[in-house]
């Protein structure tokens, strides 16, 4: 277990990088507009080549910082990562959400590639509205959880606390 | 993942093994329905759903 300083600590910066990456995801949202509705094609390129600066600068170090610090979080403090179902379906959200960003990421390369290039046709790239409001929508439910914090033990939660009560009993 | 919650032990744990709490079917009933309504999208759509559809 952490210490009750090291714990808010970490807590602080799995907050700043939560929300960070709820940020990120925003603004790469908001390059989604000149992307599918710009008149202008400087401004559509440049929201391609934007869209890939923001996952590489923003999206994909504030992903990797919350579930980082989401996991050594969970795991220094009573909660755990399997006890309570609350939290393991947080890391399952938050690790699935990591791993459609990175897998998406040379996708975002190559837009942003043909955006790139002062000759190639934009009309076929489409924007990237799918993958992130997916991303919005998705990574909403551990916010709420992490909120909420509802009751329910896991099977393995269960034996650990029986566990616990036994030997706490027999001392 | 967690945060400074009043008691992570006071779950109450029942005699026998806890089945699945109400919120968590609640859950997963609306991310069934939320993955059946991306595939018809998808379906709808072709498939396509990226930038430069996953081709480049």
């Amino acid at each position: 277990m952490m210490s009750a300083g090291i714990r808010k600590l970490m807590l602080t910066v799995h907050v700043a990088s939560s929300v960070g990456w709820l940020g990120a995801i925003a603004a790469y949202i908001a390059l989604n507009v000149p992307a599918l509705a710009g008149r202008d094609e400087q401004t559509v390129r440049a929201a391609y080549l934007m869209m890939d600066v923001v996952m590489r600068y923003a999206l994909l170090p504030l992903a990797a910082a919350s579930l980082a610090t989401g996991i050594v979080q969970a795991l220094g403090s009573p909660w755990g990562l399997f006890r309570h179902y609350w939290v393991t379906i947080s890391l399952a959200l938050t690790t699935f959400a990591f791993v459609i960003l990175v897998l998406h990421l040379p996708a975002v390369e190559d837009a942003a590639a043909v955006a790139a290039d002062p000759q190639a046709d934009l009309t076929h790239l489409g924007g990237d509205l799918f993958h992130s409001v997916g991303g919005l929508v998705v990574l909403l439910v551990p916010l709420a959880l992490n909120i909420y914090k509802p009751r329910g033990l896991t099977r393995y939660g269960w034996r650990r606390t029986q566990n616990q009560r036994m030997n706490a009993s027999s001392t | 993942m967690s945060g400074s919650a009043p008691d992570p032990m006071d779950d109450r744990a029942p005699d026998g093994p806890p089945g699945l709490p109400r919120w968590l079917k609640l859950l997963a009933l609306g991310a069934l329905i939320a993955v059946i309504a991306l595939v018809a999208a998808m379906l709808l759509v072709g498939g396509e759903h990226g930038p430069g559809m996953h081709g480049g």
